[in-house]
């Protein structure tokens, strides 16, 4: 045995089961062809090969009452892609998040727009800006074409007042934000971030609950 | 002409119970076999048997049919022998007597002049397998009973093809060792 045996002996195995790739292959087919010690040694593992197959194949009894047995048992079963989803409690689900930011845009409108605006010390510029914004909005929103498959290139063939008039929404937009921000202060955008955590924990736990745990995997 | 497995399985993920019936009738003893000569143990065969079918229904929404439905039960079942054998190791229970077990390792069809030869083939294979980590005994049921190539074993085990190729490498060379007496006679 040379070097160029030793070389080889530990990827007979592979070969024998057509498991090595092209360049090596033809290499080992090569040296086994003109090796006898090698030839031997692939013969010996592919003997391996069918020793444990023929050791691991056949079948065994099985009475019709064992398979009966095993059916019921299997009928019994329910599996998980038949289960209905348990039915999900209230202040697990979505409900409570979005009551809390209906509650959050009622309130802000009442502060805003109700009678005792004025004690609430929102000032009076904002209220008739945001009106004013609201309602050309949607003028706005009508005269964009209706189609927008093709957005943001589509958006070059619009009128050229339409693309000048949303501009300017988006500055009154800004303006807007900031005013309301001096008004409210840093609370609402502190809710937002609190219920954007909120929602991805309670979508995390749902998903936990429906299986997709770490112990419920394993098949 | 019969419906093919993977038809048989896609069938009963759609709620059809006698296309699952149809499966376990067709596997049951291959099955069952298996199981016993992983366990060594005929009365843990059969419940593992059991257990395989329940699990694999539980669990057939996870069988890609675009692969072969045999070897996806084979690794069902492989799985479950290999922890089952764990646990058994950590609480041996002592009525199971190694004589017991070993003889009721032997395939149901009686051949006429080589069953006893047979007998004491599947034994001794069914040990060494038993004897091996258990990482490497599903590898090496694919490889030896499926006759899947390393890059399906790849894919149905999620494993990457050079962890197959090194654990069905060490699974040989120790089945080799263990198995040494027993090559002596095969056309060597």
């Amino acid at each position: 045995m040379n070097r160029a045996c030793d070389d080889i002996r530990d990827l007979l195995p592979l070969f024998v089961d057509g498991a090595l790739g092209p360049v090596d292959d033809r290499r080992l087919r090569e040296h086994v062809a003109a090796c006898a010690d090698c030839r031997r040694e692939a013969e010996r593992w592919a003997a391996l090969d069918r020793l444990v197959a023929r050791g691991l194949s056949g079948e065994a009894a099985a009475s019709d009452g064992e398979i009966e047995a095993v059916l019921r048992r299997v009928h019994e079963t329910r599996p998980v892609w038949q289960v209905a989803p348990a039915p999900v409690r209230f202040w697990r689900s979505w409900a409570p998040l979005g009551a809390l930011g209906l509650a959050a845009v009622a309130l802000t409108l009442i502060g805003l727009y109700s009678p005792w605006a004025h004690l609430t010390g929102a000032p009076a510029a904002l209220r008739n800006d945001l009106a004013a914004v609201v309602a050309e909005s949607a003028d706005l929103a009508a005269a964009v074409p209706r189609d927008v498959s093709g957005f943001p290139e589509a958006a070059r063939a619009w009128p050229h007042e339409v693309r000048h008039d949303a501009l300017d929404r988006w500055d009154q937009a800004a303006a807007l934000a900031q005013s309301a921000l001096s008004w409210t202060g840093p609370a609402p955008f502190v809710i937002c971030v609190l219920l954007i955590l909120a929602a991805n924990l309670a979508f995390a736990r749902r998903a936990y609950e429906r299986g997709f745990g770490p112990d419920r995997r394993a098949a | 002409m019969p419906a093919t497995d993977e038809r048989l399985a896609q069938q009963a993920l759609r709620g059809d119970r006698d296309a699952f019936d149809l499966l376990v009738r067709r596997y049951y003893p291959r099955v069952l076999g298996l199981c016993r000569k992983l366990l060594g143990d005929a009365e843990l065969a059969h419940d593992a048997a059991q257990e395989t079918f329940v699990r694999a229904y539980r669990k057939l929404y996870l069988y890609d049919p675009t692969r072969r439905f045999s070897a996806w039960l084979l690794t069902v079942t492989a799985r479950l022998c290999v922890s089952l054998g764990q646990r058994r190791e950590r609480q041996p229970e002592p009525w199971q007597e190694l004589g017991e077990a070993d003889a009721d390792l032997s395939d149901s069809a009686p051949g006429p002049s080589d069953a006893a030869e047979r007998t004491e083939l599947s034994a001794r294979v069914g040990e060494a397998v038993r004897s091996l980590p258990d990482l490497y005994q599903p590898v090496c049921l694919l490889r030896h009973v499926e006759g899947l190539s390393y890059q399906e074993i790849a894919d149905l085990s999620g494993l990457p093809i050079g962890t197959v190729k090194i654990h069905l490498f060490r699974a040989k060379k120790h089945l080799r060792e263990k198995l040494a007496d027993l090559m002596e006679g095969e056309g060597e």
